[in-house]
């Protein structure tokens, strides 16, 4: 949202402050100010009077201009614009150079408001007032909507204007809403209320507003607002909702009627509920009515999307000669919610859904009506200002403690300045004998201050949040024990890393389904996502190695991350699991890490997987128990790969036994056997049951095997070491082995 | 003129004549005249056992000269790819940087589920039924009702509850949990579906703003490795009242300005606040007695902050080229 320097003073005095300073205390207090923009006029720009106006002789739109400058010289200009015609006051550009247009001599340009980036709309030149340019300068403060999500107030000028009062200790104007009286002895409209979600509805109908263009000085500060221009009853509407942040609606009122079917002008039906027919708003959006959207009607017909839009039949337009101006409060989740459900946000909806306060209502008609006329000379109300209301007057009142306020903030505050910035943002407060008491104002009690802490909020910021000075927490000395399947994932992390050169890779956790097919992979999930970023890629994965294995690097690559399986099949608990996975070139080398990682056992070709080699697979051994699988990559997915994948939850990674070995003092001795052996490796230590081993050497089917002989308390004697030899060879021989 | 061989071999028998003589010397004088001799030629023979070993090295050396050299500048190859050492991903290093701080701050380290209930997402956060964060656009629901957790702090409530003892025991709550979260979102260079947080709070009494700011002063100032000033603005989070943007002095330029902190001196680092009183409550903690704040950051917007990384999509792209290049 922007906000103009040059508005906010119309309630605040900020004389001698720069837009700087307001911003950085904005910021600091109140809300995020993204930007400060410096407005001003370009150079060059002199008001004159048109002092004789002719036809181009050689073009159809073409006028030819005497200018009488403010500085008393007098030109000659050729200008295109309908609204040309002599008397008028114009803003000449005085720096453009001399140039012919069709064979007459143009000296200067009279200017649009758009073209000397003042107002949106281009409707011809600008015609002054008098013979003096209006000051243009100002400043524009970017407000970051989202913090200000949180407060309503905040969503016009005069909210803004009331926080600086109290940052700058300067007074904030009152609104005099004693205008809202004046008709009251005119007939009040019908409005009826039909639903809880339209707390309050406030109309009031006038004639004679047609012919009456919309004055510089909201074009203008519409257009620094980031608003256009689109005739002075619309651009009444949206400068008054940025005045209070209250959302104004404007109907031609002849055509309200006649869509109402009313049967004469003063027969106006207004009724606030929901619809039956079918409703065409102003953006030609075609909305099929349900029954929670809010409507405003006309008798039956919808007229206006509650707090979000009108209706395409009873828009303003030029030609509207009364008017029935809107001023209500809706309730906000239900603005956003049909907002939301039909995509429909407008400035109104972003505003009533953060809960607009119906007091509100009285400020907002007192400045249309001010607006009305001063500069509708000729306007006539024709109703009462009537106003409905449906909501219970919000009586809030918090106390707290000074004591428990200073301890909470960390700093021993003074009364005084609670009191001061209490008071000057409208809560009505006292304290005494340390005990604060407040009264919340109605435009801050909706969806904003309901609690103690939300007081202690207001307090604080205008303490000024940089005055607080860190302060080290009292706290119990206490020991802090790292989760060892954290710190146990570290090592094996760091292991892979440092010892085996792999790379830590993130994935994201659904299948991508294109690459999986492009692979021949069909992966299982067993959760999926409901709103997928692409429609395809909805399943949520059951395993990491897939993943891995779609991102076809070339490297060693690994990610330790969770899996979701299921115990039922349905996913009902979405259960994570964590795997660590990873890819490399050797099956051998691969096994040789897990083996190092986890100190496991393997058994060949029992891992289950449809990633994986046929034949060149094993399943993951952990003291008997199945934690995961290792194998040579199906050549369908990739050549020369291989992969592992183990289940971590599944890890037991408490502290083995740390405990330092005996080493004996005497020498061992070491007998080496080959034998043939046509089996898997792993069966000779079943056959060797109890020895200390090792492989030295394999020849095809020969292993070379050494035994180690070794005691704590003696060297083996010759024939001590015969007998083992013995022993080796009666082993082998039971076991099948040929030496 | 003598070689040195000779010389030191004449040294000693030179020394062992005189000692002949000794005979010759009156008794006292013998023994002192003795005593000498005897450490001369224990001197003369031990030179002349360093001559002859050294005598022996350059011989064995004169010889090795003719070996080939060794090339160590020739590096590791294995005829496929590129052979380069691994490397931890930047997240896991950013994280263990973050982590090592807080648990030498008393912080415990906790690690979530990455799919959530709604109520440990929104509810158990002071959350309203209709609030936008709960918008079906920005959060990836799931078939069976779960969703993908949009923020770290949809772990408070069970962090709450799970340290609520230790609240009784010690007076104090203090864990930061860091963890991945998702926002169902268009990418860019600076936005992706999946991105890392970290959360952190403590709890005790009389917990105040005072403390928060002094705790992320050091925790920050930690994790940068340099003494950092930090500054709160007035923001707004469901779950903390007050609520507050947390802004860090530059750690790059001290202040003067650069393009990391857009010249202005301070970076937007954080969001922070006295933990809600409801927010408490559902975590099993009386409000009126214990208070406590809570902070998140982005990992992954301090990992690219901290490492340059110029594209969040590179993080989960498994770019091994890129990976290792921040080692
Ligand atoms: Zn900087």
């Amino acid at each position: 949202m922007k906000i103009s320097l040059n508005w906010l003073k119309d309630y605040v005095d900020l004389d001698g402050i720069s837009a700087e300073t307001i911003a950085d205390k904005l910021t600091k207090t109140t809300c995020e100010i993204e930007g400060v923009e410096h407005k001003t006029l370009q150079e060059g720009i002199v008001a004159g009077e048109v002092i004789e106006c002719k036809k181009h002789v050689s073009s159809d739109h073409l006028h030819v201009l005497k200018v009488k400058l403010s500085t008393g010289e007098t030109r000659q200009i050729v200008c295109g614009a309908p609204n040309a015609r002599e008397g008028i006051y114009v803003a000449v550009d005085t720096l453009l150079p001399s140039k012919e247009l069709r064979g007459v001599k143009s000296d200067g340009m009279c200017c649009s408001l758009a073209e000397l980036g003042l107002a949106g709309d281009d409707e011809g030149i600008w015609e002054l007032e008098n013979l003096e340019i209006p000051a243009c300068e100002d400043w524009v403060f970017e407000i970051d909507n989202k913090s200000i999500t949180n407060r309503p107030d905040l969503w016009g000028h005069y909210g803004l204007a009331r926080e600086l009062s109290v940052i700058f200790g300067r007074k904030l104007k009152g609104i005099d809403t004693g205008n809202t009286l004046k008709f009251d002895k005119l007939p009040r409209l019908d409005i009826k209320i039909e639903s809880k979600n339209c707390l309050s509805y406030s109309s009031i109908m006038i004639d004679n507003v047609d012919g009456i263009s919309s004055p510089f000085i909201l074009q203008n500060r519409l257009y620094n607002c980031g608003h256009g221009s689109h005739g002075f009853l619309v651009d009444i509407t949206n400068y008054v909702m940025l005045c209070f942040g209250n959302p104004v609606h404007a109907f031609d009122a002849d055509k309200f009627n006649a869509v109402g079917g009313a049967k004469g002008k003063r027969d106006i039906k207004i009724r606030i509920g929901s619809a039956g027919r079918q409703f065409i708003t102003l953006k030609d959006n075609i909305i099929e009515p349900d029954g929670d959207m809010l409507f405003v009607k006309s008798n039956d017909t919808p007229v206006a999307l509650a707090g979000i839009m009108g209706g395409k039949d009873s828009g303003i337009s030029k030609d509207t000669k009364s008017v029935i101006f809107e001023i209500a409060s809706f309730d906000a989740i239900n603005i956003r919610r049909t907002a939301m459900k039909l995509n429909l946000r407008t400035d109104a909806s972003a505003r009533y859904e953060k809960g607009i306060d119906p007091e509100v209502n009285f400020l907002a008609v007192a400045e249309v009506l001010r607006l009305v006329e001063k500069y509708a000379k000729r306007a006539v109300a024709v109703s009462s200002y009537t106003r409905v209301i449906n909501y219970d007057k919000r009586d809030i009142e918090i106390s707290l403690t000074k004591e428990y306020l200073d301890s909470f903030v960390g700093v021993k505050l003074s009364e005084d300045g609670i009191l001061k910035t209490l008071c000057g943002l409208g809560f009505d407060s006292s304290i005494e004998k340390g005990k604060i008491g407040v009264k919340v104002p109605s435009f801050r009690s909706w969806n904003d201050i309901a609690n103690k802490y939300d007081v202690i909020e207001e307090i604080v910021r205008f303490y000024g949040y940089e005055n607080i000075k860190p302060l080290a927490p009292k706290v119990t000395l206490r020991r802090v024990e790292r989760d060892i399947r954290q710190t146990g994932l570290e090592s094996i992390k760091d292991c892979l890393v440092m010892k085996y050169g792999f790379t830590e890779v993130h994935t994201n956790i659904w299948y991508n389904t294109g690459i999986c097919k492009s692979l021949n992979i069909e992966p299982v999930s067993y959760l999926k996502v409901i709103n997928p970023f692409n429609k395809n890629d909805d399943k949520i994965r059951s395993d990491l190695l897939t993943s891995l294995l779609c991102l076809k690097q070339q490297g060693r690559i690994f990610e330790a991350a969770r899996v979701w399986k299921t115990s039922n099949g349905k996913g009902e608990n979405g259960e994570e699991e964590v795997r660590l996975s990873g890819v490399c070139e050797s099956y051998i080398e691969a096994a040789e890490i897990l083996r190092d990682l986890f100190d496991c056992k393997f058994k060949l070709r029992t891992a289950d997987k449809d990633l994986l080699h046929p034949i060149n697979n094993a399943s993951v051994l952990i003291n008997g128990q199945n934690v995961g699988c290792v194998g040579v990559i199906h050549p369908r997915i990739g050549k020369d790969l291989a992969g592992f994948e183990i289940n971590l939850s599944m890890i037991d990674f408490k502290r083995k036994d740390e405990k330092a070995a005996d080493i004996s003092k005497f020498p061992k001795t070491i007998l080496d056997f080959t034998f043939e052996w046509n089996g898997i490796y792993d069966e000779l230590s079943g056959i060797f049951d109890g020895y200390d081993f090792y492989l030295k050497d394999i020849y095809e089917n020969k292993f070379t095997l050494s035994f180690v002989l070794k005691s704590l308390v003696k060297t083996f004697t010759k024939s001590e070491i015969d007998a083992e030899h013995k022993k080796i060879i009666e082993r082998a021989k039971r076991g099948g082995l040929s030496i | 003129m003598m070689d040195k061989l000779q010389e030191l071999k004449a040294e000693i028998e030179k020394i062992k004549k005189q000692m002949a003589e000794l005979k010759s010397l009156p008794e006292g004088q013998r023994q002192v005249e003795g005593q000498r001799l005897n450490a001369l030629k224990k001197n003369a023979e031990a030179e002349l056992f360093k001559f002859l070993n050294k005598q022996k090295q350059d011989e064995i050396n004169s010889k090795l000269l003719n070996d080939k050299l060794i090339d160590i500048t020739i590096p590791s190859y294995n005829g496929k790819t590129r052979v380069e050492g691994g490397a931890l991903h930047p997240i896991t290093k950013m994280m263990r940087r973050v982590v090592q701080i807080a648990v030498s701050m008393g912080f415990h380290v906790e690690d979530g589920r990455e799919i959530v209930t709604e109520y440990e997402n929104f509810d158990s956060l002071n959350i309203a039924k209709e609030h936008p964060a709960r918008d079906i656009q920005d959060t990836f629901y799931l078939s069976n009702g779960m969703l993908l957790k949009t923020q770290t702090s949809a772990l408070q409530n069970i962090i709450l509850k799970k340290y609520g003892d230790e609240l009784r025991k010690h007076g104090i709550i203090s864990a930061v949990f860091p963890g991945r979260c998702y926002r169902n979102e268009a990418t860019d260079a600076s936005h992706e579906f999946a991105f890392f947080q970290c959360e952190g709070v403590m709890v005790g009494e009389n917990i105040s703003i005072s403390n928060l700011i002094y705790v992320m002063e050091e925790l920050i100032s930690g994790i940068f490795e340099t003494q950092i000033k930090i500054r709160l603005r007035p923001g707004f989070f469901p779950f903390t009242e007050p609520s507050f943007e947390l802004d860090m002095s530059c750690p790059f330029c001290g202040e003067a300005g650069c393009p990391s902190c857009k010249h202005s001196g301070w970076i937007e680092f954080s969001g922070c606040g006295m933990i809600h009183k409801n927010v408490l409550a559902m975590g099993g903690i009386d409000g009126e007695r214990y208070s406590g704040f809570a902070f998140g950051f982005g990992l992954t917007r301090l990992a690219m902050m901290k490492y340059g990384i110029k594209d969040v999509r590179l993080l989960n792209s498994g770019n091994i080229e890129f990976l290792r290049s921040i080692r």
